[in-house]
């Protein structure tokens, strides 16, 4: 366990080191973000004051080792846009975006996993051809437009739900819908595939033989067995809309992250963007650590090493 | 038989098992009677896919589409499982018919302690205080011969053996004290000393709970020295039955002898082992007359026209041949 833990820590250290070169190299690519800093009237001796200013005339290497050290001292830069530190505005926005992720997810195990369940014990039936619809829908509308589309219903023809803004109950509710459908389909088909593995077992019979009511055969023998893939998936999609809640953050005027990444992205404040790309990579990693150790305790077969 | 029906722990009548599946219908089981008396041990053989562990499940009222019971009656003390409600079957099932299925492997569920199992089986059905929950776990544990029981109650299936899994299995079909227990195929998939220390266990626990025991195999070792009748099943039938020792010594059915005839003997001088021509019918197509007359070395006309009735050679022998009688 301590060894495996050791082997994980330094693979994911690795990891995080090759996506970090990765995004110095990517956003560098991307332009001057000098030129969106000043007015179009200034100098070229304005550009290149402030580019020595912001460390930019230094070669490559330099720079991302510069970079680096920052980095591993907690220092992410300041952004260029606010002048604050990177962290600052991650921390004042990473609350918002959590809110909104386990709101989702929770959401979309609530609806996928009871789905999956009776869809895998209805097979052939009308309850399992309504969760392949759903699936499919889940699966083929982007969350953009399924934002949109609940904007347009529940905000401007019934007029029950704001379009944007956060504070109470009532802002979370359009903006976790849109995020958590996706999940809902990729989780319903999984939970039913692995539903219908399951009841295939002989131990699914033994629960039978013991003369257990169906309820408890299905979800207490079945569904226990049936979790262990479905939450390898989940907790991987939890970080997917953690960090992949931009889309529907900008829909929503969502004050989080996400919204956050795309604003440095448009006024090209590169310290942000690759604080946050950073950040989310290492959340990233330590997330798949965390699945794996619940699965020590979801399969007792399970050994870590 | 009708008037003795009252004094037999389970009597099948003409029981019927169908698979309704796109290729037509599977005549899994077509048409089984037998009976089996107060702590009594029935062998049921026959080879692979014969429906002996469909039979099995049936009793059970355990077969899940596409299978269904399609006709017959189970009576078991003298009532008609087939007529229950689910409900009711609920109380039967684990309570006083349990089963022990084939491959121990599979057949533990992997994510729970073993002990949280067995005690599972006693809960489904009786209230018991915590205490007398985990004696009566430990003392299961101690009848199937599992050591250091109070530790072993803490395992995870996996971290066991597969002759000590198939034992539990047989812990967890022990739990209520059942009056018929199914053995199907049990020891199948256990190496042979395992397999002859399970045998000796049942035999022990037959005689120690005198539990009625409906044993399902191919194999005719096993029959002879655990059961005290058999029947021999064929493609969905029975074609023979009888005292265990009478039959195995005197074969009436020609599937019967073929079967004897196919279990090497120790001592014997014979190099070569014999063996049945061709295979079982397609359960989709089963023959008209005999379903064995393809491969019966004395098949006859009549044998090929009409299924033979069944025939009784003595009080308690009968086959279905038109060869005996």
């Amino acid at each position: 366990m301590t060894r495996y833990l050791i082997n994980r820590l330094t693979q994911g250290i690795i990891a995080l080191f090759l996506s970090s070169v990765l995004v110095f190299i990517l956003l560098r690519m991307t332009g001057d973000p000098t030129l969106l800093l000043l007015t179009p009237d200034a100098t070229l001796a304005d550009v290149a004051a402030l580019r020595v200013q912001l460390g930019l005339d230094q070669p490559y290497p330099v720079q991302y080792f510069l970079f680096m050290r920052n980095i591993l001292q907690g220092d992410f830069g300041n952004s260029l846009f606010y002048h604050r530190p990177v962290l600052d505005l991650i921390a004042a926005r990473f609350p918002a975006t959590l809110l909104l992720a386990i709101t989702a997810n929770a959401l979309g195990m609530a609806i996928a996993l009871p789905f999956g369940v009776i869809a895998a014990t209805h097979r052939e039936k009308w309850q399992d051809t309504m969760a392949k619809v759903t699936a499919i829908l889940g699966q083929s509308l982007p969350n953009f437009w399924l934002g949109i589309v609940l904007i347009q219903i529940f905000s401007v023809w019934l007029g029950w739900l704001p379009s944007s803004g956060y504070g109470s109950l009532k802002f979370l509710i359009l903006p976790a819908v849109a995020l958590g459908f996706g999940s809902v389909a990729a989780i319903l088909r999984l939970t039913r595939s692995s539903m219908l593995d399951v009841l295939s077992a002989d131990y699914i019979r033994l629960a039978r033989i013991k003369g257990l009511p169906e309820r408890l055969v299905i979800w207490k023998h079945a569904l226990r067995n049936a979790l262990i893939p479905v939450v390898t998936f989940a907790g991987i999609y939890f970080v997917r809309t953690l960090a992949g809640s931009v889309v529907v953050e900008t829909i929503f005027a969502w004050p989080g992250v996400g919204r956050l990444a795309y604003e440095a992205v448009v006024r090209r404040d590169f310290p942000v963007e690759q604080g946050i790309l950073i950040l989310f990579t290492a959340l990233f990693i330590l997330f798949n650590l965390m699945i794996d150790i619940i699965y020590l305790f979801l399969d007792p077969r399970v050994k870590l090493r | 038989m009708s008037e003795l029906a009252n004094s037999h722990l389970l009597q099948v009548i003409d029981l019927k098992t169908h698979f309704f599946v796109s290729r037509g219908t599977l005549k899994a089981v077509d048409g089984v009677s037998f009976y089996l008396n107060k702590g009594e041990v029935l062998g049921i053989v026959g080879e692979s896919a014969c429906g002996k562990s469909v039979t099995g499940l049936s009793l059970m009222r355990l077969i899940e589409p596409p299978g269904k019971i399609v006709g017959g009656q189970i009576l078991f003390n003298g009532e008609d499982l087939l007529k229950l409600g689910e409900k009711d079957m609920l109380k039967i099932r684990g309570r006083q018919i349990t089963m022990i299925q084939q491959n121990p492997d599979t057949s533990l569920n992997p994510v729970f302690r073993i002990g949280n199992q067995i005690a599972e089986a006693i809960t489904t059905h009786r209230k018991l205080s915590k205490e007398a929950l985990n004696e009566k776990v430990i003392e299961l544990l101690r009848l199937v011969r599992i050591p250091s029981p109070e530790v072993r109650a803490l395992d995870y299936p996996h971290q066991m053996s597969g002759g000590m899994r198939q034992r539990i299995a047989g812990a967890i079909a022990l739990a209520c004290d059942a009056n018929l227990l199914i053995a199907d195929e049990p020891t199948t998939n256990l190496d042979v000393t395992t397999q002859a220390q399970y045998i000796k266990l049942l035999e022990q626990i037959q005689s120690e709970t005198g539990v009625g025991i409906i044993f399902i195999t191919h194999d005719f070792g096993i029959v002879s020295t655990l059961t005290d009748r058999v029947a021999v099943m064929y493609a969905g039938r029975i074609v023979e039955t009888g005292p265990t020792k009478d039959l195995m010594e005197k074969p009436a059915h020609p599937y019967t002898r073929a079967l004897l005839d196919s279990v090497p003997k120790p001592g014997s001088s014979s190099t070569r082992l014999h063996s049945i021509q061709g295979g079982p019918p397609n359960p989709n197509k089963m023959p008209p007359g005999c379903r064995f007359a393809p491969r019966c070395e004395k098949v006859k006309p009549e044998c090929l026209k009409e299924y033979p009735p069944e025939v009784k050679i003595n009080n308690n022998r009968s086959a279905s041949c038109y060869y005996v009688g």
